[in-house]
């Protein structure tokens, strides 16, 4: 069988045909989903990245104790984002790509999530979901999408029920938004009468937004009469972010329900990056401070024991995902996860030579995919790779014109 | 004149205009001929320029003109073409190509340089619909972050619009409203006492004591729990709240500092303030709103960290008696917000002809100006239709007004007079937005509809009127908060082993110095050539301590007169903006240079080329970041910048992450195999260097005094950064001029920091559209 997107490949953009009809009889029983996660500090390049490259390389000190999962993921190394610089300012270019976030003119564009979002956003109940800290999702027109910091909060939206007083009250504020929203576009287009070009710009971003808006208040007025999915895990008691591990693994359980449930199939994450002291055996310093450990051996010791964890829980996501059914396989199959940094080394803030782990999709991993060469490979196009696989007809995402060679 | 002599006339005088725009483009030409192309061709292409790609016959968009704007600044500065390209360059050759390129650039950028409609961001929503409504509630939180641009998050192209964030107003205007508009019976207050004993109990003679009615505590320790708080004390009303109490120090000859914090399980933790006591008790009293479940919790500040029995010992404590909590406070009944917007109207029997007027009131409100009856009758129309789809006449009036609130007439500045200059009520709230981030007041918006707000003087009386208003603070706060990176205080946490003093009461005392030290130049309009240097600076106890300057005591932030020889005085000793551009573990003389370029001299730098390798902090290595840049500056592509952003990082490596004064870099060195260990002094610190145009410094104050030879750069720098969080658009080549006036000018009368902002609010550019 040819795989999908191989074919696209070749057919490039010409092929117009709806791919639903081509492909009825290979397309696949379960939904495709994907999460992106952006680790802001980074790992400690020499014990993250294999010193060997290839299907047979050896794992590194990080990821020796995830043995178990070397056939689920892929190590990649040597990409970054071409002209994404400006050290931690890099992390709300992460999905973007978008040149020079630290510049004084900098505008964002749109993110990978909110991109495919906005393709089969439509199919679930949330069009996407952005968790963790901030700086992570993007609309189109650069504006920031907030994030959910707290995970019992995150796991309240996604599973309580509102009381029927609630749900009746919701309805009808639905219903006066959008007669608002119809008063507010009328008044709008007499002052785009007035306006000047530049104004008029603007203007039109309003109306989009508008218009975008009406969808989502239809939308959610669709998805009141339908119960949310009923859940009978313990919901998470809110660790707060300076618990970085419970954090994390109490973010990754809100998402694996999210992923199964089918409320979304979209996520963007970005995880802790903060300077308090994390609250683990050995670790006496805060967190951001020690990445700055200038090669200092007691604080490289207890970067190692936050960055440990922070593998380790991202290890039980993707076991979890793997021991969950899904359609004829399991929900890791269906669900593409990579996670990454901004930085490739917080140390010096720099912004090349990122770390990042692919696990899950239709991918043949076990290896270590290292780029060479004195320019890095442009990273985004593990994105275009990644929403091919998605099943999206996409040659290209802002710098990355094309798939990611040795994908498989 | 017959007319078609005045026709031929006409003619002739544009040709003179079509041939003086032919000789300059030939000039331009011809210049970049003989000295540029051989290094920026189709082939060469040097860092990145490729001068066949731009035409200066026709500048358009904004990537051109930055690029064009860059091209005419290095010819003017003399760093293009380089040095040994300059042979047959006469200066009278590199003025007629500037003064050639100089009318198409203008012309260029001038069509760019417009505040585009300009939205609030979540700071000036929140404070717009506060003072509109008359309520006290956060609505920021409710909104998406903003984007900042030109450095400032008030920056009409930056500030984007997507659904998010409509969808945000809607819920954010209904919140508002809810706040504003509270009915029902009158809430009973009640009187509740709190001991503080409950919690504390068991560690009494251990690390906390209970005398005379008070719970005293004598360490001082990071956590965001104190086991000192009203938390048992359940408060399930929301409302307003006041909490009074009294607190006494103990075993100290001097005024302990004590913090109050508000928490609750679902809220963020908010310090309510910082106070101070000695050892006569004192009486405090701190009125806050409170959510469901939320208390107060009160921290001892600046004591000791570990002590087994510090009473027995002599320790200094700070001493809680019991809090009175009288709550939720509604000592107007309705409340004057609902009054406010609805007046005494009985909203269940509310008639068509009593909802107009509200509608009316509410909108001029919100659109800051009068509302014409076209708009007004969509708002009344709503009003009906909701009606008559059954809703309630209250609902229905809810839903009006929120749609009012969502306009872009209320969430934008819109500007649309049309014409060269903009109207009198527009020109209000661009005042009211720069000094107090909210809408104008009902003074300014009757002198704008009396049409003199614009008139000489009065605009002076104006400024004058709302800086001594509190709400200035607002402007204090934002303009330092983005301008000197303020509000980054947090963002780094000082490595605790090497840096073991530092607390939250130095941190905040940081923020408070560069607040406070603007605050003092604006208000008594001295000279902004302070910031460079000063003979005073702004401290409490705190920082002065931090600084080594004795003779400070208390809390309270006041002018310090600074010794002759001292390294302190202007911004850039300043603890706060030194923190800011370190990372809590070491200094990079990179970002601190490039942060005194950007911020005090106003020289833009472009981004470091592609694929260069940063420069990665190693203790282990013999060779300081410093000895690493000189090796960098060897190289010409490198050093075209680094000879910029070198120098002034250098001179500031005097000073630690944290601000200190430093002749040595620090060093842990860990005991091994255990959790402690010691600090040793390291290499010696050099902050010596020189300035690329040759003149060279032994140390920070002869590096600021050569600053306060060039006044003018700064002067001009920081009026750019003025003007453009004043207008909330970035300035451009068209705007050098209007910019050079304004400074002229500043330097002709003493150059306040007052007069300079009377000079930009008069200005021609802050009428202009």
């Amino acid at each position: 069988m040819i795989k999908r997107r191989h074919f696209l490949r070749g057919a490039g953009v010409s092929l117009a045909l709806p791919a639903l009809e081509l492909f009825a009889e290979t397309e696949p029983k379960s939904p495709k989903r994907i999460v992106c996660i952006n680790m802001p500090l980074g790992f400690y390049p020499p014990n993250f990245f294999p010193t060997t490259a290839g299907r047979s390389y050896e794992l590194s000190p990080y990821l020796k104790p995830v043995e178990d999962l070397k056939d689920n993921f892929t190590v990649i190394s040597g990409t970054s984002h071409p002209e994404v610089d400006g050290g931690h300012d890099a992390e709300a270019s992460f999905l973007t790509a978008a040149p020079h976030p630290a510049s004084r003119g900098f505008k964002n564009t749109v993110s990978l999530d909110q991109y495919i979002a906005g393709k089969i956003g439509d199919q679930t109940r949330h069009a996407s979901l952005t968790v963790g800290r901030e700086r992570i999702s993007w609309t189109a027109t650069g504006v920031e999408v907030p994030g959910e910091s707290r995970p019992d909060h995150l796991f309240a939206k996604l599973f309580l029920n509102g009381s029927e007083t609630e749900i009746s009250q919701q309805k009808q504020r639905l219903q006066s938004g959008h007669s608002i929203l119809d008063v507010v576009k009328a008044e709008a287009n007499s002052v785009a009468k007035r306006a000047s070009q530049l104004d008029r710009e603007k203007l039109d971003q309003y109306f989009t937004a508008v218009r975008e808006t009406e969808n989502r208040l239809t939308k959610s007025q669709k998805w009141l009469s339908t119960p949310k999915p009923t859940i009978d895990e313990p919901a998470p008691k809110g660790a707060p972010r300076s618990d970085i591990k419970n954090w994390l693994r109490e973010h990754f359980q809100v998402i694996r329900l999210a992923l199964q449930t089918d409320s979304t199939r979209v996520v963007a994450m970005a995880g802790a990056g903060h300077s308090q002291v994390p609250p683990l055996p050995g670790v006496s310093m805060g967190y951001h401070a020690l990445t700055h450990h200038g090669m200092n051996p007691d604080m490289i010791t207890q970067l190692e024991i936050i960055e440990r964890e922070m593998i380790f829980e991202w290890a039980g996501f993707i076991r979890a995902l793997k021991e969950t059914p899904d359609g004829e396989g399991t929900l890791l199959d269906a669900t593409q996860i990579m996670m990454g940094s901004n930085l490739g080394s917080a140390s010096g803030h720099i912004t090349k030579d990122l770390p990042v782990l692919l696990a899950g999709g239709n991918w043949k991993h076990g290896q270590h995919l290292k780029f060479e060469g004195e320019e890095n490979y442009p990273f985004a196009k593990l994105f275009v790779s990644m929403m091919q696989e998605m099943g999206l007809e996409e040659e290209t995402f802002a710098s990355g014109k094309g798939t990611m060679a040795g994908l498989v | 004149m017959s007319r078609s002599f005045q026709l031929i006339l006409l003619t002739a005088l544009s040709c003179v205009g079509a041939i003086a725009e032919e000789q300059n483009f030939s000039k331009i030409e011809a210049f970049l001929e003989s000295h540029c192309f051989e290094c920026h061709d189709d082939d060469v292409s040097k860092g990145g320029l490729n001068l066949y790609d731009l035409d200066p016959e026709s500048i358009s968009g904004m990537e051109e003109v930055d690029r064009w704007t860059h091209i005419f600044d290095r010819v003017k500065n003399g760093e293009m073409p380089p040095e040994k390209k300059r042979k047959n360059l006469s200066t009278g050759k590199v003025a007629s190509f500037l003064l050639a390129l100089t009318p198409s650039l203008d012309q260029a950028d001038k069509k760019l340089r417009e505040v585009v409609q300009r939205r609030l961001n979540r700071i000036e929503y929140e404070h717009t619909m506060q003072d509109l409504l008359g309520i006290d509630i956060e609505l920021k939180h409710l909104l998406p972050p903003d984007q900042k641009a030109g450095g400032f998050d008030n920056n009409g192209a930056a500030l984007a619009i997507s659904s998010e964030l409509i969808e945000s107003y809607l819920k954010a205007a209904g919140v508002a409203l809810d706040a504003a508009l509270m009915d029902g019976p009158r809430p009973e207050t009640k009187t509740i006492v709190n001991d503080l004993i409950e919690e504390p109990k068991p560690y009494f003679g251990k690390q906390y004591e209970h005398f005379d009615g008070f719970v005293f505590a004598y360490l001082t320790d990071k956590q965001s729990y104190s086991k000192i708080s009203t938390r048992r004390t359940r408060l399930t009303e929301p409302g307003r709240y006041r909490f009074r109490f009294s607190a006494v120090a103990r075993n100290t000859d001097k005024k302990e500092v004590f913090s109050v914090m508000k928490s609750g399980p679902k809220t963020a933790d908010e310090i309510l303030g910082y106070f101070e006591v000695g050892t006569q008790p004192g009486t405090f009293e701190i009125e806050t709103l409170i959510e469901a479940n939320e208390s107060i919790q009160f921290f001892a500040l600046g004591l000791t960290k570990w002590a087994k029995a510090p009473e027995a010992d002599g320790f200094p404590a700070v001493g809680f008696g019991e809090v009175t909590i009288t709550g939720p406070l509604a000592e107007q009944w309705p409340p004057p917000s609902r009054l406010g917007i609805i007046g005494n109207v009985d909203l269940s029997t509310l008639s068509d002809e009593q909802a107009k007027p509200i509608l009316q009131n509410l909108a001029t409100g919100a659109f800051r100006r009068p509302v014409t009856d076209t708009e007004l009758s969509r708002y009344v129309a709503l009003f009906e239709e909701q009606k008559k789809s059954g809703l309630s006449a209250e609902k229905s009036l809810r839903t009006a007004m929120e749609a009012i609130l969502c306009s872009t007439h209320c969430i934008c500045l819109n500007e649309t007079a049309g014409g060269d200059r903009i109207s009198d009520y527009e020109l209000a709230s661009r005042l009211s937005y720069f000094l107090w981030s909210s809408r104008p007041d009902q003074r300014l918006l009757d002198l704008a509809g009396s049409g003199t707000l614009s008139d000489p003087g009065k605009i002076d009386l104006e400024l004058e009127r709302l800086l001594n208003d509190s709400k200035s603070e607002r402007f204090v706060k934002h303009f330092t908060g983005q301008w000197l990176g303020l509000r980054a205080i947090k963002e780094t946490s000082p490595d605790s082993n090497l840096y073991r003093h530092f607390d939250e009461l130095l941190e905040t005392a940081m923020v408070d110095e560069g607040e406070f030290f603007f605050r003092k130049l604006l208000h008594d309009d001295l000279p902004v050539s302070n910031f460079l240097d000063s003979d005073f600076i702004i401290a409490n106890e705190r920082l002065a301590q931090h600084y080594g300057i004795p003779g400070v005591s208390g809390l309270a932030m006041r002018p310090v007169t600074l010794a002759l020889d001292s390294v302190r005085g202007g911004l850039l000793t300043q603890a706060g903006i030194l923190k800011v551009t370190a990372n809590g573990t070491n200094t990079s003389p990179v970002i601190r240079g490039v942060w005194v370029l950007e911020n005090i001299l106003g020289h833009h730098l472009p981004p470091p080329p592609p694929n260069i390798a940063g420069i990665e902090p190693d203790i282990r290595e013999a060779t300081t970041v410093r000895e690493q840049l000189d090796l960098h500056r060897n190289s010409e592509s490198c050093n075209s910048c680094h000879q910029y952003i070198d120098p002034p990082g250098f001179a500031l490596e005097s000073f630690d992450p944290i601000g200190g004064f430093r002749e040595n870099y620090l060093q842990f060195i860990p005991t091994p195999g255990k959790s402690w260990g010691k600090v040793i002094q390291a290499k010696e610190v050099d902050a010596s260097g020189e300035l690329s145009t040759g003149e060279a410094f032994q140390d920070i104050r002869e590096f600021k005094a050569l600053l306060l030879k060039d006044e003018e750069r700064f002067i001009r720098c920081l009026t750019d950064r003025l003007i453009t969080y004043g207008l909330g658009r970035e300035l451009g080549f068209s705007d050098r001029s209007a910019v050079n006036d304004i400074v002229e000018q500043a330097q002709s009368n003493g150059a306040g920091l007052k007069t300079l902002l009377k000079l930009i609010v008069g200005s021609e550019l802050f009428k202009t559209p």
